[in-house]
């Protein structure tokens, strides 16, 4: 429950984000009118010059390149996750959706197209599928109205005491408000036969007969590989040309100016909208394949929920709120704005329950499994394979899914601020977004190498990536070192050179903001790391310690945040702020300093008491045996890296067995789709690491006379019940070998072969 | 075994003393004093370190008499220290203790008569004492065996020549335990490093005489020195190991003994400057705000990092517990160098993340700025590190600060230049380390041109050169970063074998030859006309086969950094070379040329997944195969043995191999 709770947020606040940031590319009207005001106060008469020529083309750029790049983008991206199907067919519809809905934008605020959207997708999806064709024009028209109707009248009534759009009005020179209604009114017309058109189409595209057309593509999938490609180019050139026209449109011809990094924001939430949506989709399909007959529990998940309108409502207000200062220019608009919100909420429902039929189900499910038949299919046959296949082990690992979750709320979080920063024009917020950009970084380390170290053993990595957790551990704790150094240094220079920090209110905004997303972190990383992980072995402790600690590290520095600004601004001493960071820095080294340790040793192959001493054992009771005159260079390692002291575990062994043995099939089964398809011959070590601890070689020596094999059999015997496998050469006492020829320390000794 | 290990043998023959070794030398009365300030050198550049180990052996030969001189080369025996590290006292501990030998097994070596069973004979293999005599093959730990199990001993025992010149050792050393008074002598007669004792961490080694005695006087060791009474031995009595099983860590105090002398010594001053010099430019770059000098200090800073590390994994190195493999450790500490260098590659790549983010948010910043202009000043105070006072500081320029620009800058081209060629390429493995001055080099050349930039194009040119530089570091530090990691994951590194070495005869033929390996991959199933194809294209480059001497001479002289750079922009050619040194082809070439051998052919198998090549430190490989053999006698397994052993040397000249042939 709270992992799906916990990976729906990203999508909670990525979508009105994406609307939002959409929105702002071109500057909002009121933003120019400011910048208008607080520069040419004098020269009034200027603008009006300019006018005409500065409408024309910044009515294209809004009206047609904007949405049709936001649409292009959105389609593209959708596209190369493979949400999107990457056929014409569906490809166009959904761009043509999203372009009405970036024009919506323009018409209405962003609440306003989030909320409309909203409404639309649930009636969407909700809906059951035939429906349409079946009932009649008429009453499809009516229930089109009564859920559309006093939306749209609550919408006028906003806009039309909405100062916004009144200077919109100023700018089109039509200062009458009716006429401006009228328009409105119009538009509002056209986009509802619009959206009568596009629906079922839409719904067409979305849930129907996916699986005819895949069995089709199945035959021929070359061909269809190529118009694959072909469609995802020519979407991402599309996308690439409107952005260029924008640019030239605004240097050349002086439109309004475009806000390169609200583009980025705006890709960005886009890429996490779809991957949350995807992860959700992906998690979705697997319960519903694991227990198929539970049904109506599980469509519930998928539905959108309840108060997921509302929810969203309030969010796309808040972030509204925080970009422009006010949601609304009045009182009585953020309250019209909060009724509308909730009304939308109430229509939504009601609207779903005059087509709640009986087969409600049917479209969601089909949905679902189409998403992963193409999916296999794609798994199948596309050269990205190893990706993808990367991306549905995170979200299927339990343990891995929520810690992404995580690290998408987190890179929205980050993208939010960025938002942010940039409307509150401070800079203290871009720097720290930045580094949450690095944090993010570091997370995304750590969760790819919890699931490569998953991956099947290659030539170049005969022994499985058993120490890539704990190499990523080690990285982590390396980054944490840097970061604490950088804070060291700026808290330093701080104490020399106190620097007045200004925009207390936003930090306060944006740190309690952050406090909170962490926080939520910590929860999900609890939720895990109670319930599965520590049990585990070594190396996923390690790495998730690292993990751990990046988070912990960031909750600390926001409460650092937090009480320092605080304090600053009920003392006015400035110099809590680098004392703040001293201690926050200090505190962050403590705790990674172990962690380095403990990766460290494991990476230096360190064997533990244990370990250590059946490795004694073995090599006495070798010593005992008959027939064996010695043992040279016994090398021995452990499999999986110690556990490291600190993790506590909770799973217990049996657990972790489990655990392994689904690795182990996972692998497995990668392994023989991969026969299958190439028929290449594929590593299998004849000796079996999966119940030893120890791994390693050895050479022994035999008396004269003795046999060879049964000596060895000896050997492994002995090796085996101290659960080591060994690579175990037998040489008669008189042969030579560099074993004993040479020292072995001389083998490994650097220094010698440079001389 | 051959000429190649022959140097090897020689570093261990000096390893440093650490100080609680000393300590523990220092307290028993030793016969001869060993010359502790002496030992304080584990450099190797001195004589006995340069001979090959036959001059060696005859040296000491000559200069028996002369054995004082040589101590001064060799630390004293240190095995006190050791147990008294584990703490173990008793005898019966499972590490093989040197000083101990068992009156038995001198007897039933029926040849070894002769010569003595010395308790440095049964050192463990790890230690260096054979080094010097790599020739005998004596070493075999197991002297101790109870009666009834016991397999006769090893004829080669008794070879060693160095208990001939022994004097000393000859006599007492039948009646093992007597010798105890003199151990020193023992050791100095016969150049066995000190430190050979090492790895027989008890209590129970007699080396110092007065630890011996007391021993001596718990009667352990008594028992053992009567053939009768092995007869009667206790059953717990565990066998020593032929391994040691840990080795002390030095700890600081000891590194900063031991630095080698001249060269650490020349490239501590250079850090020192260098640590002026950043201090120095920090300032300036504060006072005159010059925010160019605050980048250059932080590259600075950076290196002086670099620079350290390497100094002290060469120090390290000198150390045994760097090279022994111990049961604890079973390949030494010199992961160490590997993590150290992997640590730095991510770091640099902090770094570069760091700039690179810098330079976004001055970008950003621009656009903030161009919607506010009135805020300008106050959003880049805000910024650290900002550049955009460099606009002003162009201004600046001028006069007098101008030669200090220039003095400084040229100061710390100089000195990231010295440090790059003496610390940083003098090292052993340069080619899988970070080489941090670059970064610095570059970066001062270009503050070398920047004060003649035009005005309009400074502006620009402090973001181009901190994109470049930065995504030079980033490239820079992930590559040694994948190497590195390649290594810790214990794989299959194939970044320093040169790519000719194992492809090409020709150049013109290696297209050809990928493709045959490609071609051989994909069919690595069915055994058919391609793959005798492929096999015939092999043998003809395997006849040409230079490796081991291009591996040398390859050695990090190639600047591998700057094609790191450039292979940004020339993806094709790296990637062609990346097919070349593709782990699965050359591991594929050397199955094949095992395949090939006349020993193989008949009647062996192996199979793919049975030839594991893995890296476990920037020099060694390991090669585990398991060979099946149907039939053949013991003299057939070793015949293939020795010749499988011998082409992988060739391949792989620093591997460790171990072959694990399967008779069915």
């Amino acid at each position: 429950m709270v992992q799906s709770f916990l990976a729906r947020i990203p999508l909670i606040i990525s979508f009105p984000t994406i609307i939002l940031s959409s929105n702002l590319i071109v500057p909002t009207y009121q933003d120019i009118l400011e910048q208008h005001i607080s520069h040419n106060i004098n020269h009034n008469s200027n603008l009006h010059n300019e006018q005409d020529h500065f409408l024309f083309s910044d009515l294209i750029v809004r009206l047609i390149f904007l949405p049709l790049f936001a649409s292009l983008s959105f389609v593209s991206i959708g596209c190369s996750v493979n949400i999107i199907k990457r056929r014409w067919s569906s490809v166009i519809p959904i761009s043509l959706t999203f372009m009405v809905v970036s024009l919506l934008n323009f018409i209405l605020n962003p609440i306003q197209t989030t909320v409309f959207t909203m409404v639309t997708v649930k009636k969407l999806i909700h809906n059951e599928n035939n429906q349409i064709y079946d009932i009649s024009m008429k009453s499809h028209i009516f229930n089109f109205m009564k859920t559309y109707l006093p939306l749209i009248g609550l919408c006028l009534i906003i806009n039309c005491i909405n100062e916004e759009n009144r200077a919109l009005s100023n700018f089109m020179s039509t200062s009458e408000p009716w006429y401006y209604l009228l328009l409105n009114f119009v538009i509002y017309l056209v986009l509802i036969i619009l959206l009568r058109y596009t629906y079922p189409v839409l719904k067409y595209k979305l849930f129907d007969t996916q699986d005819d057309h895949n069995n089709a593509q199945e035959d021929n999938y070359i061909e269809n590989k190529s118009t694959r490609r072909k469609v995802l180019i020519s979407l991402i050139l599309g996308s690439l040309a409107s952005l260029a026209t924008m640019l030239v449109l605004t240097i050349f011809y002086r439109a309004s100016t475009l806000q390169l990094l609200m583009v980025f924001v705006y890709i960005g939430c886009v890429t996490i909208f779809f991957f949350s949506l995807k992860d959700s989709l992906i998690e979705y399909s697997q319960r519903m394949s694991d227990d198929g007959s539970n049904d109506q529990a599980q469509i519930a998940t998928l539905q959108i929920p309840n108060f997921m309108t509302l929810i969203i409502g309030f969010m796309s207000i808040s972030l509204q709120y925080l970009s422009f200062n006010k949601v609304a220019s009045s009182f009585t608009k953020d309250l019209l704005t909060v009724v509308f919100v909730t009304l939308a909420e109430y229509i939504s429902r009601v609207s779903i329950r005059l087509s709640y039929h009986n087969k409600q189900g049917y479209p969601i499910k089909s949905r679902v499994t189409s998403t992963t038949h193409n999916d296999h299919h794609h798994h199948n046959h596309s050269s990205q394979k190893q990706k993808k296949s990367i991306f549905k082990q995170i979200v299927l690992n339990k343990d891995t899914r929520s810690i992404f979750s995580f690290l998408l709320l987190n890179t929205t979080f980050m993208f939010v601020q960025l938002l942010y920063s940039f409307r509150s024009k401070s800079l203290g917020l871009l720097s720290d977004s930045l580094h949450m950009a690095l944090d993010c970084t570091s997370l995304f380390l750590g969760l790819l190498a919890s699931v490569l170290a998953t991956q099947e053993a290659s030539d170049k990595f005969p022994f499985h990536l058993k120490y890539l957790q704990t190499l990523a551990g080690f990285t982590n704790g390396i980054l944490l070192l840097g970061i604490v150094c950088g804070i060291f240094v700026e808290a330093a220079g701080r104490v020399f050179k106190p620097t007045a920090i200004e925009e207390t209110n936003e930090l306060l905004v944006v740190a309690v903001l952050g406090l909170l997303v962490n926080l939520v972190g910590l929860v999900a990383f609890d939720h895990t790391g109670d319930g599965h992980n520590h049990g585990d072995n070594g190396a996923s402790s390690d790495n998730m310690r690292g993990i751990f600690l990046h988070i912990l590290a960031d909750t600390l520095g926001s409460v650092g945040v937090i009480i320092s600004t605080l304090l600053i601004k009920l003392t006015n001493l400035h110099i809590f702020d680098p004392i703040a960071s001293i201690m926050i820095a200090s505190l962050i080294l403590l705790s990674s300093l172990p962690l380095l340790k403990s990766t460290t040793l494991n990476l230096l192959l360190k064997l533990d008491t244990k370990k250590h001493n059946s490795v004694k054992n073995a090599l006495n009771q070798i010593t005992t045996t008959p027939g064996i005159t010695g043992y040279t260079t016994p090398r021995f390692w452990p499999v999986q890296p110690n556990a490291s002291e600190h993790a506590h575990s909770h799973g217990g062994s049996q657990h972790s067995e489990n655990d392994h043995d689904h690795e182990h099939d996972h692998d497995h089964g990668h392994e023989h789709s991969h026969n299958s398809q190439n028929g290449h011959n594929h590593h299998h070590m004849s000796k079996n690491l999966d119940k030893c601890t120890l791994v390693g070689y050895i050479h022994i020596q035999y008396a004269e006379g003795e046999n060879s094999t049964i000596i060895k059999k000896r050997v492994e015997r002995i090796l085996e019940n101290e659960g080591i496998q060994a690579w175990v050469q037998v040489e008669p006492q008189s042969s030579s070998c560099w074993c004993r020829t040479t020292s072995m320390s001389s083998v490994i000794n650097p220094n010698i072969s440079s001389n | 075994m051959d000429g190649s290990n022959e140097k090897q043998l020689h570093s261990s023959a000096t390893t440093p003393v650490m100080n609680a070794i000393k300590e523990e030398e220092d307290m028993p009365p030793t016969p001869i004093e060993p010359v502790t300030s002496e030992f304080k050198t584990p450099y190797l550049g001195n004589e006995t370190t340069n001979m090959s180990s036959t001059d060696l052996f005859q040296t000491a030969k000559a200069t028996f008499t002369n054995s004082q001189v040589q101590t001064k080369f060799m630390s004293p025996p240190v095995a006190g220290f050791y147990s008294a590290k584990d703490g173990n006292n008793s005898s019966s501990s499972l590490i093989y203790n040197s000083g101990f030998t068992f009156g038995d097994s001198n007897n039933n070596g029926g040849t070894n008569t002769s010569s003595s069973n010395t308790p440095t004979k049964t050192v463990p293999v790890g230690v260096p004492t054979a080094s010097n005599f790599k020739r005998e093959p004596r070493r075999n730990s197991l002297k101790y065996v109870p009666g009834s199990k016991l397999a006769p001993p090893p004829i080669s025992r008794n070879r060693s020549p160095i208990r001939n010149t022994s004097p000393e050792v000859i006599p007492t050393s039948k009646r093992s335990s007597t010798y105890l008074e003199s151990p020193f002598n023992f050791t100095q007669g016969h150049h066995e490093p000190p430190k050979t004792t090492i790895t027989s961490p008890h209590k129970s080694t007699p080396p110092s005489s007065a630890g011996s005695r007391t021993s001596f006087r718990k009667g352990h060791r008594y028992k053992h020195s009567s053939v009768s009474m092995n007869f009667f031995q206790e059953t717990e009595v565990k066998i020593p190991l032929n391994i040691a099983k840990s080795l002390p860590i030095p700890d600081f105090g000891d590194i900063l003994q031991n630095l080698p002398w001249p060269k650490a010594h020349i490239q501590l001053v250079i850090v020192s400057l260098q640590l002026l010099l950043g201090i120095s430019i920090f300032f300036i770059g504060n006072a005159k705000a010059w925010s160019n000098f605050i980048t250059l200090s932080h590259f600075i800073t950076y290196d002086i990092i670099g620079s350290l590390a390497i100094i002290l994994i060469e120090t390290l190195s000198h150390f045994e517990a760097w090279f022994t493999g111990t049961i604890t450790f079973p390949f030494g500490l010199n992961r160490v160098d590997v993590l150290l260098s992997f640590a730095l590659a991510v770091s640099l790549c902090f770094v570069g993340l760091d700039l690179l983010f810098h330079m976004l948010e001055e970008f950003i910043a621009i656009f903030v700025e161009s919607s506010n202009p009135d805020h300008h000043s106050d959003i880049v105070a805000q910024i650290p590190h900002s550049h955009h006072d460099g606009m002003a500081a162009g201004q600046l320029i001028s006069g007098y600060n101008i030669t200090m620009w220039y003095a400084v800058v040229l100061f710390s081209l100089f000195l990231a230049t010295l440090s790059l060629f003496k610390t940083f390429y003098a090292n052993t493995n340069s080619k899988l380390k970070t080489k941090n001055p670059m970064i610095t080099i570059i970066y001062s050349f270009y503050l070398l041109i920047f004060p003649s930039l035009p005005d309009n194009l400074s502006n620009i040119s402090d973001y181009v050169a901190s994109f470049l530089i930065s995504m030079f570091i980033l490239v820079h530090g992930l590559t040694i970063a994948e190497w590195t990691s390649t290594i810790l994951l214990l794989g299959f590194s194939t970044t320093v074998l040169p790519s000719s070495a194992f492809l090409l005869d020709q150049d013109t033929h290696s297209q050809n030859q990928l493709e045959d390996v490609n071609s051989h991959n994909e069919k690595m199933n069915n055994v058919s006309n391609g793959l005798n194809k492929v096999i015939m294209g092999r043998k003809r480059s395997a006849s040409s086969l230079p490796v081991a001497t291009s591996m040398k001479n390859h050695h990090c002289n190639d600047d591998s950094i700057l094609n790191s750079f450039l292979s940004i922009f020339k993806f094709k050619k790296s990637g062609n070379r990346r097919k070349f040194n593709n782990p699965s082809n050359i591991k594929a070439i050397i199955k094949e040329k095992i395949e090939n051998l006349s020993e193989f052919k008949s009647r062996c198998h192996l199979n793919d997944g049975d030839l594991i090549i893995i890296k476990t430190n920037f020099s060694l490989f390991i090669v585990l195969l398991k060979i099946d053999l149907k039939g053949g006698s013991n003299d057939d397994e070793t015949s293939l043995r020795f010749a499988v052993d011998k082409c992988i040397k060739k391949c792989l000249p620093n591997s460790e191999t171990t072959i694990e042939i399967d008779r069915i």
